[in-house]
Formats: C-alpha cells, structure tokens, sequence
C-alpha cells in the first residue's frame, strides 16, 4: 500500500482509472519479491503517447492502463535483436478511454505546446 | 470465552436490570484531541455504560459519510494512534466506565501489533473491535491481545452463516458485534425486522454478550432492542451533533442530553 509511517492510506494518481489505486495485489507484491518479474511504471504522457502509437501502427486502441505495458515494450525493444520476440498483453480495450483521450488532447491544445 | 472483567460486570449489571448497556460513540480526535476527551467525557456523565472511541483512518470501510467525514477532520487535526491511547488513558483515570476502541488493521500493524495490545492494557482499553479483522485470520493477532488481557470483538451480520458465526462466537473475548443493517455505520430512520431473532439465534449459539450496532440512531431504537441485546451502540447520530455544532459548550451539553435520553431509552 502507499501509505504513511502511520499506516494511514495516501493518495495515488494515474491518467488511468484501473491504475490510480495506492496499493498493490499480493500476488504481483510475492511475484516480485520472488525475483520473477521486474516492475517498471510509465508516466501519464508516455502512456497517452502509447494509445496513439498502437493505433497508428496496428489500429488497436489499447486501455490506457495496457498502453503502460506498450510503453515499457518499446523501450525494451530498442536494446533487442531483429528476431527477438516482445509479446504485450494489451489487457483491456480503449474504447472506454476516447473520452478521457479527447480531453486530455483538447487540454494540450488549448494550454502548452506540448 | 469471558470478557474482560470491566466489560463483564458492565454487562451483568445492565442485564440485572433488564436493559441493555448503552454503547456511545465519539471519534478520537475530533474535533481535537483535548475536545473529544471531553466530549467522551459528556457521554459518560450522560450516563453511557461503555464508551466507545473511534481511531482515524484514511480508509474506513465500515464507516458512513458522518463518521468518514470525522476521521478526517481527526487525521487533519494530527491525530496518531498513540493519541487515541492517550485520550483512553485520560478517561481511565477518572472513571472505570469500560473503554472499547474502534478502529482499522492498517495502523494497528504500523504501530506493531504487540506494541498496540500492551499499550491498550497499560492506558485501560478494555477491548478492541478492528472491522477489518476476519476471525478467521484472527491468529497470532488473537493471541497478543489474549496475552495482554485485551478483548477482542468480532462482527457478524444477520445474513451471516451459521458456521462464520459460530466461529466469529469462539474467536470473541469481549462480545460479538451484530450489525443491525447491512452496510456501513450510519443514521437511520427505521431498523429493520429480524434483529431480535438474531440475537437469540447468537445467544444459543454460545456465551459471548451480544452487542447491536449499525443504525441505530433514535431514543425509539434503544427503546425497542433492550433487554434483547447485551449492549446497543450509538454512534453517528452523536458523531453528526459533533460535526454540527462548532460552539464547544453548546455541543458538549447536546451530547450529553441526546446520551441521556437514550440512557432513559434502556429502561423499560
């Protein structure tokens, strides 16, 4: 869990809904203190970035949460041979983040540059 | 199993007279430290038998929006567990009116749990209801407050299995918590049917008091369930005249007023 040295709950943040919790499943907790899996993050921007990249190149809309694992897997890809293999679970479908999307592009527009 | 014996002789007294022991609740910390002693303070001199007190969490999941909302003015008032440990003793030292605690897993296990169970022994915290603590996985929890000869409550709802209960009953050391409505803590209107059934269906089911909470807000409420349950707990209706009144006489005087009726409201 994030949480203080009280053990009192702090707030989490995430540009996706299944990613702002503040703690963590035991399962996925074990796994990783077993060595088996590597935990990585990817920011708000970078995730966003990863919807549009898999639509444009595959015309798949991953959720914004699975487009963390894109983010990840582009980054890794970089360091691997031709015929290595990445396989990315895109977990959940994007559809129910066009919204979420349209605003955060709306925003970009109408504030910074960037 | 036996309650621990300011509980147990608290609730024999109640029984001998026919009533059920009145259970108020005050959240630790709210509106401060030094306010909520004194409102605690006012529900005994209201006449309540326990005194119940509310340890902030960021998380309460049993809890309602009265009793969220005065865990975070608690937490924002800087409220730690020790404090609440410290609010218990204060009361202690005045008065031998048992003293419960109410509070989530969570701090218990950042302060340590052995740590909690001594220091609830050593400030005179008779027992401890932790919502989140299934008897189930009671275990080395259980035995620290045994050790320390702090009681431990578990709670069951009227839906809940006859095998649960049962083991809710044997992992109890203080009393068993019998949610009168299904949901979280809150004010209502009108309890439902069915309460007095359960009461007698955990009374036979073994010989731990049985305590009625959840809801129950009204002097028509305690008037109805005493003599059924061992004890009947109060807790939003107070926590929301708390919450409501921002001059501190004015509040301490309303909670020991509505405490006094529902005081009245246990004799038949």
């Amino acid at each position: 869990m994030l949480q203080d040295d009280d053990g009192q709950i702090t707030e989490a943040h995430s540009v996706s809904a299944g990613l702002d919790y503040p703690g963590v499943g035991p399962q996925l907790a074990y796994l990783r203190d077993q060595g088996r899996i590597t935990v990585t993050y990817a920011t708000d921007a970078e995730a966003v970035g990863a919807v549009a990249y898999l639509a444009r190149t595959e015309g798949i809309i991953p959720a914004l949460e699975s487009a963390h694992a894109v983010v990840e897997a582009r980054k890794l890809a970089a360091s691997l041979g031709p015929d290595d293999i990445v396989l990315v679970n895109v977990s959940g479908r994007g559809d129910k983040d066009v919204g979420e999307l349209a605003r955060i592009a709306e925003n970009s527009v109408a504030g910074s540059p960037s | 199993m036996t309650a621990p014996s300011r509980l147990a002789a608290t609730f024999a007294a109640s029984r001998a007279e026919h009533r059920s022991a009145l259970v108020t609740y005050v959240m630790a910390g709210d509106p401060d430290l030094e306010e909520s002693t004194r409102l605690a303070r006012a529900c005994i001199e209201g006449g309540a038998d326990i005194v119940e007190l509310g340890i902030p969490f960021s998380d309460p999941l049993a809890d309602g929006p009265v009793i969220q909302r005065a865990a975070h003015r608690a937490l924002r008032a800087g409220t730690r567990l020790g404090d609440v440990l410290g609010v218990a003793a204060a009361l202690r030292e005045e008065s031998a009116t048992p003293i419960v605690l109410m509070g989530y897993l969570n701090p218990i296990l950042a302060m340590g749990e052995e740590a909690f169970f001594t220091a609830c022994r050593d400030r005179g915290v008779d027992a401890v209801i932790i919502p989140d603590l299934l008897p189930e996985a009671a275990g080395a929890l259980g035995e620290l407050a045994r050790r320390a000869g702090v009681g431990l409550v578990f709670m069951v709802a009227t839906g809940t299995s006859p095998e649960r209960r049962t083991r809710a009953i044997r992992a109890a050391t203080a009393f068993v918590y019998l949610t009168a409505v299904d949901g979280v803590t809150g004010v209502r209107s009108e309890l439902p049917t069915g309460i007095t059934q359960a009461v007698t269906e955990l009374r036979a089911a073994g010989d731990a008091p049985v305590v009625v909470g959840f809801g129950i807000s009204r002097p028509g409420h305690v008037a109805a369930l005493t003599g059924v349950a061992d004890g009947v707990v109060v807790g939003s209706a107070i926590v929301d005249l708390i919450g409501g009144e921002l001059d501190p006489l004015r509040r301490r005087e309303a909670v020991r007023t509505l405490v006094a009726a529902l005081r009245r409201s246990t004799v038949k």
